[in-house]
């Protein structure tokens, strides 16, 4: 795949999941049975953003103790934030499952524990990505403008110039 | 093959956590369902009353408010006490530009820090260069 499908797959992805993510947020917009499963395509979803950014992880765990301050470092602290409470998220989330696991046959007991869990922890993952997509802002920015920008603005201009009557 | 490790090895560790997560809250009791000790959860949470707890499992569990509590040792809570009564379109809307700004706002709050660090460290480095040039300092940039 080229560099510039990479990117362009990337922020794709990125995006889809984001929104995903903060329809899931939801679930009285969406409905119970839509968030529970959207959340757990959700969880996949994340699995491929991890394998599409896995050279970074594995290049930055060994150096994580090497400097003290980089940026990579926050990158992966932040990222290591929001994984640790995506694990809580979805644990606690399929701890109280009414459609998902019922649907397998599994009928989890109400806890309240989890239940608490499951609303900090999803907020703390939704500051947490808040956070990420900070940090990755300028990247973002850049390819949100080259992938998603400056296509439309092409197209509309490639228009307007068909429609401009030939000057003799 | 690769990419299947991969997954695999991403799937190990969330799986690892997740199941030792859950095994260590059910296990000692913290995550016990609610009908078992609704009121120590509710102090726990730091609520007022088990009737919350117990309207709560009421809700979700279809028994009753009344049961719920006698069974968690607590007050009434009342059946639909916690249930969620259908949305407006309106509401729905609101509630996802409420998420969305949350995310905004921690998306603005670590751009901003990131941005300012960036500024305070080229400036650190230039009057480290500037002093540098100047004869300053004892470091390998020092000016013989």
């Amino acid at each position: 795949m080229s560099v510039k499908n990479k990117t362009a797959t990337n922020l794709f992805l990125d995006i889809a999941i984001l929104l995903a993510f903060i329809l899931a947020m939801t679930p009285r917009t969406t409905g119970i049975p839509v968030h529970e499963w959207m959340s757990i395509a959700f969880a996949a979803c994340v699995v491929i953003h991890l394998l599409l950014h896995w050279e970074w992880i594995v290049g930055v765990t060994p150096k994580f103790f090497a400097n003290l301050f980089h940026e990579s470092r926050l990158n992966f602290i932040v990222d290591l934030a929001f994984f640790l409470s995506l694990i809580f998220v979805m644990v606690s989330g399929l701890a109280l499952s009414k459609v998902a696991l019922p649907a397998l046959g599994i009928t989890p007991a109400f806890s309240l524990f989890w239940r608490k869990g499951h609303a900090i922890s999803a907020d703390v993952a939704l500051i947490t990505v808040g956070i990420h997509c900070g940090l990755h802002a300028k990247w973002l920015a850049a390819n949100a403008k080259r992938f998603l920008l400056e296509p439309v603005v092409r197209l509309f201009s490639k228009r307007r110039t068909a429609a401009l009557p030939e000057v003799k | 093959m690769k990419t299947l490790w991969r997954v695999l090895a991403i799937v190990t560790i969330a799986g690892i956590l997740g199941f030792g997560l859950y095994s260590v809250m059910q296990y000692t009791g913290v995550a016990a369902p609610v009908a078992a000790n609704a009121g120590k959860q509710s102090a726990l949470v730091g609520m007022s009353a088990p009737a919350d707890a117990a309207a709560q499992g009421g809700a979700v569990q279809g028994v009753s408010g009344q049961g719920a509590a006698a069974q968690g040792g607590g007050a009434a809570g009342g059946p639909g006490a916690r249930s969620y009564a259908p949305l407006s379109l309106g509401a729905k809307l609101a509630a996802v530009g409420l998420a969305f700004a949350e995310f905004a706002g921690a998306f603005a709050a670590a751009a901003a820090a990131l941005a300012f660090a960036k500024r305070l460290a080229a400036r650190g480095n230039k009057a480290l260069a500037s002093a540098s040039a100047a004869g300053f300092g004892s470091g390998q940039n020092k000016k013989s």
